[in-house]
């Protein structure tokens, strides 16, 4: 039997009444990893995690959360354990403290495993563009798991933790979570601390979970939300229960569906699924409408700009003097930044923080940036319109479901159009969360379920809804 | 496409070395990005508010209080090139 396959509420029964002891969801984590052999994983935390679980054996079980196994993003520092973002430049970093939401997931006592593999400083969309190598996708080893999160997703599907955190800056969390058969959430901007979380762009990125279903995920949201006085862009609204509408009717939600969301660019078979579940919803008494969202095409040129120009200026520390990398070859001060970045930064972020560092250089500031905070605003607001009238927006997570690895690596536009439906919702600020709803060729494909800010509780309740409804057999992991 | 020269130019800005050999790539593909970046420009944007950052905070103080901060040792820890209280670093001025 294994005990990581059950619930977490079942989970924490047994422990609470002895069946099992958090030393043996640790084991069974490790043995998981071995027998499955997906490079889901940068560094293991196995030696602390197995002391930390023989510990945890004398205390009393007080959360739902208490002795579980969890897999961190390597770009969230860890206090002592080696942290890389996926790039040879920090490949023998160790943080000195703890990101904040590090903090509060030892406050509940979970174990973290390991720092899970994922896209160098999380640009990419597939996985791909680790140092570290390839992770692979438990559905089928041949393709990609989808990124950035790639490790946090391909872990949970794999059955190795049932919780991981991610992070969200483009789609990074819901578009792997969608290619893996998951439940995962961008929160809102500001409402869980960016902290000790590796900056990428600063406007865009969230911490958010990824788990095997709507329940636990936001279990593990309320855990990490909140205001923290280190992180001035954390939000101070108050950390609601997520759980608290889950189940709840459903029958009165307004939902808008976006035309943009269900253009000839989604793949059929993806809107055929989707259209189910509208029809579904429909059934059951929801108003759904076709709307449209200004903006919405150029969210991928607006990204460049504004992603990349903060990009640019985020990786700029990395100077080879303070910490990372360390050359030896060179002459003055220029050439040890630029052999230390040049040595230490793979290609998707080379090309990405050269576009960022252009655009913001002299007059560009003026006729790109500035324009793209134009743009950024109009479409927030084309947002806002649509949801002050409705409660919840609806389409696909993403354009298809997971592909082969190795697919048009030299397109340097492919990770950018991975995350066509995603990347609006992080120019925004709003809330998401992605939701498998079917299967095309036995793959997963996810739905977007769209929130107002800070309404993750009423993402929950739609998605709980459908999630019992549908009840689809995940366990096609191979 | 863009000049040799221009993407050298782009890679001087992020401190950057180009190859030769990677010197055609790099004008593939900032080409492709920087020509998908130009379609904003055509954009026509009635409103002249922009947004910076989805946050609302405003005026965040912290106050005026000593707080306890990271101890020396472990600001150095992960420094390559260090004597004494300071880090090694190229000479900057002539």
């Amino acid at each position: 039997m294994r005990y990581l396959d059950l619930d977490i509420k079942t989970i924490n029964e047994k422990l609470k009444n002895k069946e099992i002891k958090p030393i043996d969801l640790v084991n069974e984590a490790f043995k998981r990893i071995e027998e499955t052999n997906l490079n889901c994983f940068i560094t293991l935390n196995k030696e602390e995690a197995i002391k930390q679980a023989l510990e945890l054996e004398k205390q009393e079980v007080d959360n739902l959360l208490f002795g579980l196994p969890i897999a961190i993003k390597d770009n969230i520092i860890t206090k002592d354990l080696r942290t890389t973002a996926a790039s040879h430049i920090l490949d023998d970093f160790i943080p000195v403290y703890d990101a904040t939401v590090i903090k509060k997931i030892k406050e509940k006592n979970m174990i973290i495993i390991g720092k899970t593999n994922m896209d160098e400083f999380a640009m990419g969309s597939t996985g791909e563009t680790s140092y570290f190598g390839n992770t692979l996708n438990p559905w089928d080893k041949s393709l990609v798991p989808g990124g950035s999160s790639s490790g946090s997703a391909a872990c949970v599907a794999a059955g190795i933790t049932p919780l991981s955190l991610g992070t969200d800056t483009g789609g990074s969390i819901r578009q792997p979570s969608s290619f893996c058969g998951l439940v995962g959430l961008k929160p809102t901007y500001g409402r869980v601390s960016r902290y000790g979380v590796i900056a990428f762009a600063s406007s865009l990125d969230q911490v958010g979970p990824i788990t095997r279903n709507v329940y636990e995920n936001a279990l593990l949201l309320n855990t990490i939300s909140g205001y923290d006085e280190n992180d001035l862009t954390s939000s101070k609204e108050v950390v609601k229960d997520y759980t608290s509408l889950i189940d709840k009717d459903v029958s009165n939600l307004k939902i808008a569906v976006p035309h943009y969301y269900m253009s000839d660019t989604i793949d059929k078979e993806v809107r055929e699924n989707i259209v189910k579940v509208i029809d579904l919803l429909k059934n059951k008494g929801c108003q759904i409408d076709y709307v449209d969202i200004d903006y919405l095409e150029y969210a991928i040129p607006l990204y460049q700009v504004i992603a990349l120009g903060e990009a640019s200026s985020n990786l700029a520390r990395y100077d080879g003097v303070r910490f990372g990398l360390k050359i030896d070859d060179f002459k003055n001060i220029d050439e040890l930044y630029k052999n230390t970045r040049s040595q230490g930064f793979g290609n998707e972020v080379k090309r990405r923080i050269m576009i960022g560092s252009y655009i913001l250089s002299g007059e560009n500031a003026n006729i790109y940036y500035y324009k793209a905070l134009k743009l950024r605003k109009a479409m927030t607001d084309s947002f806002k319109k649509v949801l002050n009238k409705y409660d919840l927006i609806i389409g696909p997570t993403n354009t298809d479901v997971a592909y082969k690895l190795g697919t048009k690596q030299d397109d340097a536009l492919k990770s950018f159009y991975d995350d066509l439906l995603t990347i609006p919702v992080n120019m925004a600020g709003l809330p998401a969360l992605s939701l498998p709803v079917g299967f095309k060729n036995n793959l997963p494909i996810g739905m977007h379920i769209i929130g107002n800010y800070f309404q993750e509780d009423k993402i929950y309740q739609l998605a709980s809804f459908v999630e019992k409804e549908l009840n689809l057999d995940l366990k096609g992991v191979k | 496409m863009i000049k040799e020269e221009k993407v050298k130019h782009i890679a001087d800005l992020a401190k950057l070395n180009i190859k030769d050999e990677e010197m055609a790539k790099y004008q593939i593909q900032l080409t492709d990005i920087l020509s998908e970046i130009d379609k904003i420009l055509k954009v026509d944007i009635q409103e002249e508010e922009i947004m910076i950052t989805p946050s609302t905070n405003q005026n965040c103080f912290s106050e005026d209080v000593p707080k306890p901060h990271l101890p020396k040792e472990d600001m150095f820890k992960n420094a390559k090139r260090v004597k004494g209280d300071y880090i090694i670093v190229p000479k900057v001025i002539e």
